[in-house]
């Protein structure tokens, strides 16, 4: 799970981990990029609005990448606006889901994705 | 006094402040100058200032340099000039002053001669006396006072026209600037060099330039108000406010146009930067929400450990909370939007029938849990609107939200109706009614009337302000109309387009595009013939679909960049960004291809013939009225 917010990881994490899941934690792209090659999960979870890189660039070098393109990708955002949803799609997000999320929402988008 | 009595036009006010007459003595004797001279001082009721000149060069340094003479007095004979000559040249140094000759000797002949050439009267120097000369002055005085009146209502005009704060451009029947006030040279930081029969659309960039057209075409008035910004000299461009009006003549032929500019650039930064303000902090409350949302939610859910029911009580509640600021900053932002006109439309044509179902059924445990009925009715099976399938939506669901939040018992009616060029959704309930009060409040900011907190979601007190944006985006009117106690009934309507006007629309913003990047933009008419037939063969259930699946159909088979828009029946209209002709010829003939095994494939009737017309801009024509006139849309 990529996301600046450290809070936001954490209390995602325990939700996740509740649900059964075993997440690793990245507070930016870069950091989020090198813990990807390393783990190669199941799935990640990219924040869009980050610093230095933020979530579309990250998405783009997961998906330039051979060994990670095949990861699924969901973008947790606060941006509504559908033009962005729209560009992380094209550039091969599975899918998105809106911040404040809804925790079922949540798990069932994930269990959606999750082969 | 006799005189004093025989003033002409003695009128209190203006004679009292009537200005001196300016008159012109051309004389090679000064002695005749001094005649004139006394014989004016005697007259009381009107003051003269004289200028005296002994040759017609000298007379004609006068004319050059002082004010305008109201009167010139001269003889023909003069050391530079002689006979009638010197009455044609000094006529033809002032035109407009009425001139009279003043001779040594009677001569009938000349005298005949130079009045019938203009001159006012041919006086002889052995005759003149006060009294005469009044009279024959008097034509002049006269014109001297109309003047005087004249420049007074002008001057009050002139003073407005040049000291208002606002600029006022005058253009001519060809469009271009005629006359401008001084604010304008400060608006614009221009002079007359850089305005003076300049063609009116200089002044704006191309993009709002085609945008005033459209307005002017569109009112059919003759009168246009819009926001929009136009250059200075130094190329930068300001946020201006116009009122333009288009004058016409007795004919009813326009002879020009009056533009209205108010600087409207503070007004415009302020705006953005609340617009900036909302949307920065609706983002960045979005973080912290999240983290107490996730907090709360998973003590909540027990995933932390067992809670009681007391802890579940408490807990709910702040998730009611959060959600509700959830719901407040969704709206806030959508209204920021709204306002700054950040909200793009997607339209398709949609049955409202449907939609209106769909979302009452959406409704349906609500109602169940009020025990309010719901009752639909509609004036037709299908009701086809062309409108955003997600803001339709957005505006039903908040004004039947409403409705059942304000009703506790009998029925809310979901109507959907047929008009003459617009469809009418409304909502009625059996609610409390709003007062006269609220009534005036409805629509504004924040505006929660006469509500006591019952079961269901809190309003955030701007979902009406964003229902109103939204169905005036689509050009659409929203209203209310109530009774205390028996309930309220909110309504909207959406405009019917015909061919053209839906056409037009889908044409227009492409237009601009092409415009302001001087590019090709091309247009493939297509229309399938014996739609009836077709209608016929194809069950109802799939036409309703047609246009969606021959969307995609086209889609997928031509792989470019193009817009498709379609009158929900019989013609397609295809616009190709950047494509000159030649290339949308050859799209033309793949389509009608794509369409007719399309329309074959569906309908197993024998295949069916798809014409097709091709135009492209610049070449066929600049505006969309003139483009689709060349299309045959009508």
């Amino acid at each position: 799970m990529v996301d600046d917010e450290p809070q936001i990881v954490l209390m995602l994490s325990g939700r996740l981990r509740a649900l059964g899941y075993e997440v690793q934690g990245a507070s930016g792209g870069k950091e989020g990029l090198k813990k990807i090659q390393e783990h190669k999960p199941d799935l990640v979870l990219l924040d869009v609005l980050m610093p230095a890189m933020n979530g579309l660039e990250c998405l783009t070098q997961i998906k330039a990448n051979p060994e990670t393109s095949a990861i699924p990708v969901l973008m947790v955002t606060a941006l509504v606006q559908p033009a962005d949803v729209q560009r992380a799609l094209e550039k091969g997000a599975q899918g998105y889901v809106t911040k404040p999320f809804d925790p079922a929402q949540l798990a069932s988008q994930i269990a959606a994705i999750m082969p | 006094m006799q005189i004093h009595d025989d003033a002409p036009g003695a009128t209190p006010g203006v004679s009292e402040a009537a200005p001196a007459i300016r008159v012109l003595v051309i004389h090679a004797d000064p002695a005749v100058t001094a005649i004139v001279r006394k014989l004016l001082s005697d007259i009381p009721s009107q003051t003269f200032q004289i200028e005296a000149a002994h040759t017609l060069q000298q007379g004609f340094r006068v004319l050059a340099s002082s004010h305008r003479m109201d009167v010139i007095l001269s003889d023909l004979q003069l050391p530079d000039s002689r006979g009638i000559e010197t009455f044609a040249k000094i006529f033809k140094q002032a035109p407009g002053v009425p001139i009279f000759i003043l001779s040594d000797a009677a001569d009938e002949a000349m005298a005949l001669l130079v009045v019938g050439q203009g001159a006012q009267d041919y006086l002889v120097r052995s005759t003149l006396n006060s009294n005469m000369l009044l009279r024959v002055l008097r034509y002049a005085i006269e014109r001297k006072k109309a003047e005087q009146r004249l420049y007074l209502a002008e001057e009050k005009y002139r003073t407005v026209f040049e000291n208002s704060p606002a600029a006022i451009i005058v253009a001519d029947g060809t469009e271009r600037i005629a006359s401008w006030n001084l604010y304008t040279e400060k608006l614009l930081g221009m002079q007359t060099a850089d305005l003076f029969l300049k063609p009116v659309s200089s002044l704006y960039p191309a993009k709002e330039w085609m945008r005033i057209r459209d307005e002017h075409l569109r009112d059919k008035g003759t009168q246009a108000h819009l926001e929009t910004c136009v250059f200075r000299k130094d190329s930068t461009l300001i946020d201006v406010e116009v009122s333009l009006s288009i004058v016409k003549d007795a004919e009813g032929r326009v002879t020009g146009s009056i533009g209205i500019m108010r600087d409207i650039t503070e007004r415009k930064k302020l705006e953005r930067m609340k617009d900036d303000f909302i949307s920065t902090v609706s983002h960045e409350l979005r973080t912290p929400m999240t983290i107490i949302r996730e907090g709360i939610s998973q003590v909540l859910d027990g995933i932390l450990g067992p809670t009681t029911e007391d802890m579940q009580q408490i807990l709910n509640i702040a998730l009611e909370g959060i959600d509700r600021l959830t719901r407040i900053v969704n709206d806030l932002l959508d209204v920021s939007k709204l306002e700054a006109g950040k909200i793009e439309l997607r339209r398709e044509h949609l049955n409202m029938v449907e939609l209106a179902q769909h979302v009452g059924l959406i409704f349906a445990p609500q109602f169940q849990k009020k025990g309010i009925a719901l009752r639909t009715l509609f004036s037709a099976a299908q009701i086809y609107c062309y409108a955003d399938r997600d803001k339709i939506t957005q505006v039903l669901t908040n004004l039947i939200g409403n409705s059942l939040k304000f009703t506790e018992e009998g029925e809310i009616c979901i109507e959907v109706q047929e008009k003459p060029g617009e469809v009418v959704v409304s909502i009625k309930d059996t609610g409390r009614g709003i007062s006269e009060l609220d009534m005036r409040n409805v629509f504004q900011k924040f505006q929660q009337f006469g509500r006591t907190a019952g079961p269901g979601e809190k309003g955030t007190g701007l979902g009406l302000v964003i229902s109103k944006g939204l169905v005036e985006l689509h050009r659409g009117r929203i209203g209310v109309a109530t009774k205390i106690g028996v309930g309220s009934e909110f309504y909207f309507s959406l405009p019917r387009y015909t061919v053209r006007e839906f056409f037009k629309e889908a044409l227009e913003g492409k237009l601009r595009q092409a415009f302001s990047q001087s590019a090709h933009l091309s247009m493939i008419m297509l229309a399938i013939k014996d739609f009836a037939k077709v209608e016929r063969a194809v069950s109802s259930n799939a036409l309703s679909g047609l246009y969606a699946q021959m969307e995609l159909r086209i889609r997928q088979n031509l792989n470019r960049k193009m817009e498709l828009a379609s009158n929900g029946s019989d013609i397609f209209l295809l616009v190709l960004p950047s494509a000159p002709k030649d290339e949308a010829l050859i799209v033309s003939g793949q389509i009608r291809q794509i369409m007719s095994d399309f329309i074959a494939e569906k309908s197993r009737v024998e295949p069916i013939q798809v014409e097709s017309r091709v135009i492209s801009f610049p070449g066929d024509g600049e505006t969309a009225d003139q483009l689709l006139d060349r299309l045959g849309v009508l």
